[in-house]
């Protein structure tokens, strides 16, 4: 298994049939892909591609895969009635979340004004064109559903089986992998264990990334309905999808409906889940095979 | 009677005298000219890279001006099944 950091989180990359040399070969390629895809859609560097969109007064022409990720985040918000909401990234920075997280970077004394989130279907998109036209208001953030994206990217630059793990978000291609679910009340510790082959997970967890904000803790996973930081009775949801991508976008989703409302949308979807619930309770959703620690 | 014995300075011949005292003119002329800066008139163009210096040194840029550093690959301990380890991130 080889190692790296990008996007903020350790990137593991394993293909254990393959001999010494070949898989890190693959971890070289799989490095390179995540570099280049955060030096692009980064919403933290002024340089970027995202950064001159969330800048840019008027339409502008995008690139092919700028274009491809403004669809497919659109596609998702839509099918998800919203929940998912890619244009948040106005909101983060007006709660303080304004640069890349450390744990106290970014606590300070003074109160967070409330902000109105704009909305990834606000954009007027001219796909023969390429050209984007943006609201002032929508600032895209493609956060936890670009690292989706990149890590099923990853899984595919090999037949082999393979598993690429970027802080969480993980793809396995074959059978045989085990996924540890972490205890969002103590990182030290495992909930439980799943047996999974072809597939993807996600988790949300607000235990992580949190901040302080005046007197109000302040986490990343924003609900659009009111711009504020998510508060329902899920802690941790952990979701099993054929894509990473998929995965990153429906534990978001859990974690920002609540428990009831997750379930039923994840059972729509034919999807597996774990939830933690306030005051430590698990709940399973669909086909998952939890084994406590 | 009194014999004066003259300080070696004393000795020297007037055109010694001369030379000495040229020389040490010269040496703080060159030093107070390197410390001052030359009189060269300044021209048009190096008026204008005065104005306006091509590089700026930063002691410490925001950490978004900051050139990535190179993450290397490493490999991680050998372990019997890679396993997942799914957490928010």
């Amino acid at each position: 298994m080889w190692t790296f950091r990008a996007m903020n989180t350790n990137i593991a990359v394993a293909a254990p049939e393959l001999d010494e040399d070949s898989e890190r070969a693959l971890a070289l390629r799989v490095e390179r892909l995540f570099a280049r895809t955060e030096e692009r859609f980064s919403r933290f560097s002024p340089t970027s591609e995202l950064a001159e969109l969330n800048r840019t007064e008027g339409p502008i022409v995008v690139s092919d895969e700028m274009l491809s990720l403004l669809v497919r985040a659109r596609a998702h918000a839509t099918e998800t009635g919203g929940i998912f909401e890619p244009a948040v990234g106005g909101t983060l920075p007006v709660l303080g979340y304004d640069r890349s997280f450390a744990p106290g970077a970014l606590d300070r004394e003074d109160d967070a004004l409330a902000s109105a989130p704009g909305s990834i279907r606000m954009l007027e998109i001219d796909e023969e064109r390429r050209r984007v036209t943006r609201p002032p208001c929508v600032q895209i953030d493609f956060g936890g559903f670009l690292k989706g994206l990149t890590v099923d990217r990853a899984a595919s630059l090999t037949t082999a089986r393979v598993m690429v793990d970027a802080g969480g978000d993980a793809v396995v291609h074959g059978a045989g992998w085990e996924v540890d679910i972490e205890d969002p009340h103590d990182a030290a510790r495992t909930l439980g264990t799943v047996s999974v082959r072809d597939q993807a997970v996600a988790t949300s967890a607000a235990n992580r990334r949190h901040w302080r904000r005046g007197t109000q803790v302040m986490h990343h996973l924003i609900d659009p309905r009111t711009g504020a930081p998510a508060q329902t009775d899920v802690v941790q949801a952990t979701v099993f999808a054929p894509t990473a991508e998929r995965a990153d976008v429906m534990a978001k989703v859990a974690f920002v409906l609540g428990a009831d409302a997750a379930a039923r949308a994840l059972e729509q979807r034919r999807l597996a889940a774990v939830l933690v619930l306030r005051g430590g309770a698990i709940r399973t959703v669909g086909a998952v095979e939890l084994r406590h620690a | 009677m009194t014999t004066e014995r003259r300080q070696p300075w004393l000795r020297m011949t007037p055109l010694e005298l001369r030379s000495y005292l040229v020389a040490l003119l010269a040496a703080v002329y060159t030093i107070a000219w390197r410390a001052i800066g030359g009189t060269t008139p300044v021209t048009e163009s190096t008026a204008a890279v005065k104005r306006e210096p091509r590089t700026v040194w930063v002691d410490s840029p925001a950490r978004v001006f900051q050139p990535a550093p190179a993450q290397p690959v490493v490999r991680a301990p050998i372990q019997r099944a890679p396993r997942v380890r799914t957490r928010s991130s």
